[in-house]
């Protein structure tokens, strides 16, 4: 009789165990996606819609007029471009730079390296914030302040980039390197030939982060950029919103305009980004 | 194609304030065309050794000359070697045809003549079929046969091979290795081996190096190194199952004989180990006989070794017999036969005219 009664409850649990987790992940989701879809409706509301009460969620008349007005009036495009220069062109500049550290610390064998590269790892404890003030000074007896490099230069290399490419370098064995030592490549050839292209998951991961952070950066453009046509779209917006801090679809349009390249990027990538997030776990 | 000389090669590790020294003084002569398999367990240098010729490891002490040049500081690309790894080793991102013409599109060789090499090694090695697939995509003993064909476009001087076959299953292992000493013939190139298995080593090599703890124990044809091993390691490292050997006491008394040390067995020793017993009536020995040279007699035999039988291994063609005479171990290879039941006391003849001896000190041979 226990046999036949046993199954019972465990069926139930197995039904409801499922159920109850995707219930929560949904309202989760929800939660998490709601102020993103309403930023992307109020900024095709009519001015001052945004802010009536009862709250509407959905525009009633759907006006492209904000969008028409930052790219107009308020030049938002240049602070698309200037934001595009600086993201790629730290993506770029940083990805060279941290792979072929990354490589060297986990491939290549030099005096030192360890003890370099644990010294790397204790500065990974020391806030941005504290360097920023002498590196602003510096930057200032360089002339870099109010360029484009003042902002570029300093996220060229990361600690944690580089950290990020020696764990998954580590991974590749020697012997792959050996054989094209043989086959008569230089270092920087393996580098390039065999290296770069094994490591293409974890590019893409460091890739979306750099991205993303240099993208959404605000505080050091914020420092070193004082001329408005060389703003960043974070610091254009920022100052947007104090002068038209009651046009709430205006600043939601401008807001949209942010953050979709990120959104772009991520979905573009995001089938490395979960490798690379997994590859720690399976390569092991 | 082209000789390989080492003389006084040496590789010590500078580990801080220890230095590891992973191969001693090794003098060795691979001659145009042969095939050298260096073997021993893991950690005896072979594969050190084998890396030094390649240039992926530097050479400590010693001269290394390949094709009668010194290469001691010649970087690997430019010593005319070609190299074939335990794990393949293939690009991961390259077809098989860019895996076997990298090399030569590094060196700036014509694309078309690229591409006739690259099929003409594909077509030794039977993987015409394969060209445009990834490594992924093929079995073990593919990348295995791409990674050769890798080695072979290059037309290197010198082959090395590194464990090549240790990956593979058993069968494939067997298949492979007809497949390297075919193409040994075939290309009559210089090769040198690299293997742990004893097997590989016997069916493979003109010449075997036997090594241990960094050093060079014998150098010779594989059935040389068999019948007349140098030493005890040697002795009991190539031969499966490996050589018994027994503590023993070689002596006049009775009749030259060779006694087990705790004194289960005494059998008549070969006249021709009269002579070292100079100075004295006995001397303590290493007794070696292999286990073929074990058979069992019938109850009545007179200078038979008393032993428990404790396991027969049926292989087919043979039996192998476990047995255990006083506190030694001793193996025997007997043809099929009717067995009295584990754990009964048989009586075995040793063939004592194929018996070795070796030092007990030292476990040099003396015979």
């Amino acid at each position: 009789m226990t046999a036949a009664t046993a199954p019972q409850p465990m069926r139930r649990r197995v039904r409801i165990g499922p159920l109850a987790l995707h219930a929560a992940l949904i309202v989760g989701a929800l939660l998490a996606l709601f102020p993103l879809l309403w930023m992307i409706s109020a900024s095709f509301m009519p001015t001052g819609m945004a802010n009536q009460y009862p709250p509407h969620f959905v525009p009633r008349h759907p006006t492209f007029a904000h969008y028409r007005e930052i790219f107009t009036r308020l030049s938002m495009g240049r602070f698309v471009l200037n934001s595009a220069i600086i993201a790629l062109a730290i993506t770029g500049l940083s990805l060279f730079i941290n792979s072929a550290a990354g490589y060297a610390f986990a491939k290549l064998r030099f005096r030192g390296r360890d003890t370099l590269f644990r010294g790397l790892m204790l500065g990974l404890v020391v806030p941005v914030q504290v360097a920023m003030l002498p590196l602003f000074l510096l930057f200032k007896e360089m002339h870099l302040i109010n360029t484009y490099w003042g902002v570029i230069i300093p996220s060229l290399a990361s600690i944690f980039g580089i950290f990020l490419i020696r764990q998954y370098t580590l991974d590749i064995p020697d012997d792959l390197l050996d054989a094209a030592r043989i086959d008569g490549a230089s270092e920087f050839r393996i580098y390039r030939s065999v290296v770069l292209p094994v490591i293409v998951p974890i590019l893409a991961t460091l890739a979306i982060w750099t991205f993303l952070t240099t993208w959404n950066d605000f505080m050091w453009p914020l420092i070193v950029l004082s001329d408005q046509a060389k703003m960043t779209l974070p610091v254009a917006l920022a100052s947007l919103a104090g002068e038209h801090v009651q046009d709430t679809e205006l600043m939601m349009a401008g807001s949209v305009v942010t953050v979709l390249p990120v959104l772009l990027v991520f979905l573009f990538l995001q089938r490395y980004y979960v490798q690379g997030i997994m590859s720690g776990s399976i390569k092991g | 194609m082209a000789s390989v000389q080492l003389e006084g090669v040496q590789k010590i590790y500078d580990a801080g304030s220890r230095a590891h020294i992973a191969v001693h003084n090794i003098d060795l002569q691979i001659d145009d065309g042969e095939l050298v398999v260096l073997v021993g367990p893991s950690g005896c240098g072979k594969t050190t050794t084998l890396r030094m010729i390649a240039g992926l490891e530097s050479v400590t002490r010693g001269t290394l000359r390949i094709g009668g040049r010194v290469v001691n500081d010649v970087p690997p690309k430019d010593r005319d070697i070609a190299m074939v790894f335990q794990n393949y080793a293939l690009y991961p991102h390259m077809t098989v045809r860019e895996n076997m013409g990298f090399a030569l599109t590094l060196r700036h060789v014509g694309r078309t003549e690229v591409d006739a090499r690259v099929r003409d090694a594909a077509t030794i090695l039977g993987i015409e079929d394969l060209l445009d697939r990834r490594p992924r995509q093929l079995s073990g003993g593919q990348r295995q046969r791409v990674a050769l064909g890798r080695a072979i476009v290059r037309h290197p001087q010198v082959f090395l091979f590194d464990e090549p076959l240790s990956n593979l299953d058993a069968k494939l292992r067997v298949q492979m290795r007809r497949e390297i000493a075919r193409l040994h013939r075939q290309l009559s190139a210089t090769m040198v081996y690299v293997t742990h298995d004893q097997v590989e080593a016997m069916t493979l090599g003109n010449r075997i190096v036997v090594m241990n703890t960094g050093r060079v124990q014998q150098v010779g044809a594989p059935l040389e190194l068999y019948e007349r091993p140098d030493n005890a390691f040697v002795a009991t490292f190539i031969g499966s199952p490996p050589m018994n050997l027994v503590p023993a006491r070689l002596t006049r008394d009775g009749g030259l004989r060779v006694v087990a040390d705790d004194g289960a067995f005494a059998v008549p020793a070969p006249q021709a180990w009269a002579g070292l017993l100079i100075g004295g009536a006995e001397r303590r020995i290493l007794f070696g006989i292999r286990p073929e040279h074990l058979r069992i007699d019938g109850p009545g035999a007179s200078a038979g070794v008393a032993a428990r039988l404790d396991l027969v291994e049926p292989m087919g063609a043979e039996l192998y017999l476990s047995l255990r005479a006083g506190n030694h171990d001793l193996m025997a290879r007997v043809p099929p036969q009717p067995l009295p039941p584990v754990g009964t006391e048989i009586v075995l003849g040793m063939d004592v005219a194929h018996a070795h001896c070796f030092d007990a000190d030292t476990s040099v041979r003396l015979s």
